[in-house]
């Protein structure tokens, strides 16, 4: 039996972690669908699999996308699902450990991607945040037009991508720093 | 880029691998197996190095396995070329290390934990 689930992670860190958890309990994750937000699962042995999330230069479909896909598939990874350039995958557990990125440059180049998806959704997040400001005082301004409940649901708004654009920028300076620990170690051991 | 400056750990364990036809995943299992498990390769890091190797012409395509049909390959002479140099770096640095470590006082040493030589 399919087993649907709808979250929302900030990162896919956590998702990652999420999706491992679950794994360990015996539910394995499927497939995916709305940009990575719905999951699908099946009950199975647990701990079975170990998950991991990638994010690739292109989204599926691109050549270099399927060239990679099938690398991996060589060495027992399979993929499960994608979201935009978000990637599930998973390995047999027992076949090992599952590590993609174990030199300097890669772990370098995955926190430069994650620091870019970072901005760019804050970049995103900074015009509604904007707009609806905007509105609210606009709302305000015309009390004789618009209701207490418009003032709130737009001041309501602001407030929430405010908070998000503010843990997107938390993320990116996570994602830097770490970025730059690794640059600096790089300067004395390979 | 120098095409003689030192090479990474990966790029020379995958060169060494290569000196016989192997696919991704055998090199990735052979590496682990020459360094008891020291150096482990990811299959995304493994992938970036070949793919780089490819461009660089110092491995290439050798078909693939009649049996697995996996994608296999196999050092260059330029690439072989490269690794003999690197051998030859890798041995003048050891010769360094020793040679220095014989002449220094602090070099008899052997069980003392690291950092504890230099408080002498």
């Amino acid at each position: 039996m399919k087993i649907k689930l709808w979250k929302y992670f900030i990162d896919e860190e956590s998702t990652e972690k999420w999706l491992n958890d679950l794994a360990a309990e015996g539910l394995n994750c499927v497939g995916s669908g709305f940009l990575m937000h719905k999951y699908y699962f099946e009950q199975d042995q647990p701990g079975e699999y170990t998950y991991r999330i990638v994010i690739l230069d292109h989204a599926m479909g691109h050549p270099e996308t399927t060239r990679y896909l099938n690398f991996l598939r060589e060495g027992g990874v399979e993929y499960i699902a994608s979201g935009y350039r978000h990637f599930i995958l998973r390995k047999k557990t027992a076949d090992g450990p599952f590590e993609l990125h174990t030199d300097r440059a890669s772990l370098i180049k995955k926190n430069k991607t994650l620091m870019n998806f970072a901005i760019v959704t804050a970049l995103i997040l900074l015009p509604i945040i904007a707009l609806n400001v905007g509105v609210t005082i606009m709302h305000l301004v015309n009390r004789h037009i618009y209701t207490t409940l418009m003032v709130f649901i737009n001041a309501m708004g602001a407030a929430v991508c405010f908070v998000l654009f503010v843990i997107m920028c938390t993320q990116w300076r996570r994602y830097a720093l770490r970025k730059r620990r690794l640059q600096e170690e790089g300067a004395i051991h390979e | 880029m120098n095409e003689r400056g030192a090479l990474t750990e990966g790029v020379y364990m995958i060169l060494v691998s290569l000196l016989t036809p192997r696919h991704g995943y055998a090199v990735m299992q052979n590496v682990e197996a020459l360094t008891n498990g020291r150096v482990v390769m990811g299959a995304g890091t493994l992938y970036g190095a070949i793919n780089n190797l490819l461009e660089k012409k110092w491995i290439v395509s050798a078909g693939n396995n009649p049996e697995s049909r996996k994608k296999e390959y196999v050092i260059t002479p330029k690439g072989m070329e490269t690794l003999q140099y690197e051998i030859l770096r890798l041995g003048e640095l050891l010769q360094i290390g020793m040679e220095g470590m014989k002449n220094s006082a602090n070099s008899e040493m052997p069980g003392k934990k690291q950092g504890e030589a230099y408080e002498n």
